[in-house]
């Protein structure tokens, strides 16, 4: 009988720690020893997120809590050592910060702009950006996740953190998807999917951009609240259970936007394909988002020319989550519009009539690309006239390519034997060489399109933009002074300085696309684990970074400015992993751009820009 | 005591004894304090001349003297003998053309008959006069608004629907900004006008937003001045629209985008 009991008891005890393995710690604070904060209603918000996480299945015993006077700096670092101590590996942990947030001067140069970002604890001083006490800083906060992620590392485990503050973009510096100070663009320090297996994978919803403030305003329940805590609680509440945090966020998105539209950007870091305190899925095809509807039967889509969508693109729109598209149907087909279309956006026309918020949360698909003018002209040399006969043929059922005999072609394809081709250059460069076995190859035809989509991108012209931005290279030891073409420079061994200034009124984020010689386009700035919201210059205010070429040839570098924040590496994440090996922009890219126009044809009007050749020799 | 939530009281003189020096010794050691308190104090007096102005268009528009309605009778008859004459002429004029032909600028006013199938909203009422400090409205005669959307039924139901889902202002800033009660004050005064269809008591008061320049209200400010304006002048109001668009940084480009897509 008594070890019955014992046996009974332990299986008591599994059982309990079974759902024991979610953890969280929420942190409001909300009144102040500092009179020049003003009260928020955190106490609320953190009862909102505790009854949100008990209806998800957090036990009581597992959700500790701080609040107000308790949430003093020495508490909360408490609060994280105890916190590290209960957490057993394939945990589930979440944080949530609720509170006051400000930018302080960056101590450790990891900060793009120069500037922290902190949390005020109860007893925290700001005077201003170089005075102050007792912040709670991204740096130490970003520690302390990087230790609780070590900790939960394990099938299962997973640390969701939710920072509600002004300035909460990018408040989990170092949390292992940053960078050192030495490399800038920089390198990883650590996934930040956990797939190496030392630690958690790490998704954080922060309310708002760096330079954002986030509100707390009056929400329907006729209290105050501050929004991203309200958006969460209340679209997790709601969520189905097959839901990621990438539609969790989107549905946060469209929440905030309900209340305050955008003066209000929440931003989604680390990994989105994860079920909601769940499993891993696998990332979703490149997919675009709806801005407005226009009318019943025409909308705003969030993607434009620099996202590779044509006028006369075919596109199909599915419900959130949808991750295979051949196994449901569309709620709608729809085509990009000739009026409308610019770089960032365009207008499509729909084949019915969609609700706003089907609209509004539909992810949408390309289901077949045009090109519009886009094209370029081939010719066949081989050496068999039988398979050069077949492969006119294959070559003209891609819609971008043209047979003019009337001009030189722009690239040549070779055959030999019936059995190997190579793709050149009317001077003779080979950009591909491959084995020919009756199909054109894959490979062949994204070199291709790779070939066009450089030439497009080169061909991108800003002079009329009211968005001036300098932008030149210089090699630092030489203190030779910069120059926007021909530096010459040593692969792997010289450092190029890329200056860049903004030199209209506007506040400006820019990005930086490196064309390489064989003619594949990549984002250099920002880096991998940087966010675009970083990359922001005020009207006079200039930046620096440091590159290296590990190839030989001419790179021409693109910058392009823009109002906004404009991710060209992903449309959703802002510092997402990439898919499947291959970058999101890549794919988009993948079968977009054919130009025949002169060089600096397209002349930006959304969008401003300049460019810098960089010539890498041995 | 934070000093920053008591300014409108110490400049409405309703702050007194302990509170008061607490108040005034703040106002010495801390410029920004000062800034804040000019600020407001310069609103006020904006309001002020504001509350003038429509107590002026109010006694314009409600005569109670016997000689003042005496006046309003003679300015009326005279108005009505010059729309008599006017009248006369242009019937003359119309009569003397030759058969087949029509004036243009008369063409181009001929209304086309409405269709008994689509909505006919009612024309706006125009604003009454209101005490802006007292919190309640003072009823006045209904005046015509100039038929603003006569012609363009559509605007009128797009402004109706667009102000029908405003929501009183109310930020907490979750940083070092301070609020600033005084201007969600007076943004949401012209909320309430926007709301009640009085969209010309609104502008004032919005532009006296955008003067402050309070880049946390701007947007506001700039979107509820668009749909004043439509609600005046489609005209004017597009215009507004398209300017916030032409933004792609502006908080509500994407509202502007929907309501021009529904003036379309």
């Amino acid at each position: 009988m008594p070890i019955f009991i014992v046996w009974a008891l332990l299986c008591i005890s599994t059982a309990l720690n079974a759902q024991s393995r979610k953890h969280a710690l929420l942190i409001g604070v909300g009144r102040f020893t500092s009179p020049e904060f003003s009260t928020l209603q955190s106490e609320q918000g953190v009862q909102l997120m505790c009854a949100t996480l008990l209806a998800k299945g957090f036990m009581q015993e597992n959700i500790s809590t701080l609040i107000d006077a308790n949430a003093t700096r020495e508490n909360i670092d408490r609060a994280f050592a105890r916190l590290e101590g209960q957490i057993s590996p394939g945990d589930v942990v979440l944080l949530h910060f609720y509170g006051h947030g400000v930018q302080v001067d960056d101590d450790n140069r990891d900060e793009a702009d120069k500037l922290d970002e902190a949390f005020v604890p109860y007893d925290g001083r700001f005077a201003d950006s170089r005075h102050h006490q007792q912040l709670l800083r991204d740096d130490d906060l970003g520690q302390y996740i990087d230790r609780l992620r070590a900790r939960a590392a394990g099938a299962g485990g997973q640390v969701c953190v939710v920072l509600d503050a002004c300035h909460s973009g990018s408040g989990l510096r170092s949390a292992g998807t940053y960078a050192t100070a030495t490399s800038n663009p920089p390198r990883l320090t650590r996934d930040p999917t956990g797939d190496a297996g030392s630690s958690a994978p790490l998704v954080v919803f922060y309310s708002s951009m760096p330079h954002q403030s986030s509100l707390e305003t009056v929400v329907e329940t006729g209290k105050r609240s501050a929004l991203l805590t309200w958006a969460f609680c209340k679209s997790l509440g709601s969520l189905r259970p097959d839901a990621t945090y990438r539609s969790l966020y989107e549905q946060v998105c469209l929440r905030i936007m309900e209340k305050v539209e955008q003066k209000q950007t929440p931003l989604l870091e680390g990994v989105p394909d994860y079920l909601v305190f769940g499993e891993r899925l696998n990332s979703p095809p490149p997919y675009f988002r709806v801005l407005t509807l226009l009318g019943s039967k025409a909308l705003v889509l969030q993607g434009g020319l620099l996202h590779g969508l044509q006028a006369g693109t075919e596109l199909m729109f599915f419900p959130p989550d949808t991750r295979d598209t051949s196994r449901i149907s569309p709620i709608a087909y729809g085509a990009v519009a000739d009026k409308g279309l610019g770089f960032l956006e365009c207008t499509v026309q729909l084949d019915r009539t969609l609700t706003e918020s089907d609209a509004l949360h539909s992810w949408v698909f390309v289901r077949a690309q045009r090109y519009g003018t886009y094209s370029v002209s081939v010719a066949v040399d081989a050496d068999d006239p039988a398979t050069g006969e077949i492969l006119r043929r294959q070559l003209s059922e891609v819609p971008s390519l043209v047979f003019d005999s009337a001009s030189p072609p722009e690239l040549l394809l070779r055959s030999r034997r019936g059995r190997k081709l190579a793709l050149q250059t009317p001077d003779g460069e080979e950009l591909w060489n491959g084995g020919y076995a009756g199909t054109l190859p894959p490979d062949l035809r994204r070199t291709i399109d790779n070939f066009l989509q450089a030439r497009f991108l080169r061909s991108l012209a800003f002079d009329g933009s009211p968005y001036r931005i300098g932008f030149s290279a210089g090699i630092p030891a030489s203190g030779s002074p910069a120059t926007p073409v021909g530096l010459s420079v040593r692969r792997n061994k010289e450092v190029t300085l890329l200056h860049v200034e903004n030199l209209s009124p506007f506040v400006l984020y820019y990005t930086v696309l490196d064309i390489d010689a064989r003619h594949a386009v990549s984002v250099l700035i920002p880096g991998a684990g940087w966010s675009p919201t970083e990359f922001r210059l005020k009207p006079g205010e200039k930046r620096e970074h440091r590159v290296t070429f590990d190839a030989p040839g001419r790179e021409v570098l693109k910058l392009i400015a823009t109002l906004t924040p404009v991710d060209l590496r992903d449309v959703v994440a802002s510092r997402g992993e990439a898919y499947e090996g291959k970058h999101f922009f890549e794919q988009l890219f993948a079968r977009s751009y054919r130009s025949r126009g002169p060089v600096g044809m397209h002349v930006g009007n959304e969008v401003g820009g300049a460019t810098v050749i960089v010539d890498v020799v041995e | 005591m934070n000093a920053y939530d008591y300014i409108e009281d110490y400049l409405n003189e309703e702050l007194s004894g302990a509170a008061l020096g607490v108040f005034e010794h703040a106002l010495q050691n801390d410029p920004e304090l000062r800034q804040a308190v000019e600020r407001h104090r310069d609103m006020l007096g904006r309001l002020h001349t504001l509350r003038l102005r429509e107590q002026v268009k109010k006694n314009l528009v409600s005569p109670r003297s016997g000689a003042a309605m005496l006046a309003v009778v003679n300015r009326r008859f005279l108005a009505a003998a010059a729309a008599s004459v006017l009248l006369a002429a242009a019937t003359y004029f119309w009569l003397t053309l030759p058969p087949g032909t029509e004036s243009p600028a008369v063409a181009d006013h001929i209304a086309t008959p409405p269709d008994s199938s689509s909505v006919q909203p009612a024309p706006l009422a125009e604003e009454s006069p209101v005490q802006i400090d007292s919190g309640q409205q003072t009823p006045a005669q209904p005046r015509s608004n100039g038929a603003a959307h006569a012609d363009d039924p559509g605007a009128r139901i797009a402004f109706v629907e667009a102000v029908r889902g405003l929501e009183k202002i109310d930020y907490i800033v979750m940083g070092e900004t301070r609020k600033d009660s005084l201007l969600e004050s007076t943004l949401n005064k012209a909320i309430h006008f926007l709301k009640t269809e009085k969209p010309s008591s609104a502008i004032p008061l919005l532009e006296s937003v955008l003067a402050q320049n309070n880049t946390l209200y701007q947007d506001d400010a700039e979107w509820l001045l668009s749909l004043a304006k439509l609600g005046r002048d489609t005209k004017a109001g597009k215009a507004a629209l398209e300017a916030i668009v032409q933004n792609p940084a502006h908080g509500y480009r994407r509202r502007a985008i929907s309501l021009l897509g529904k003036l379309e």
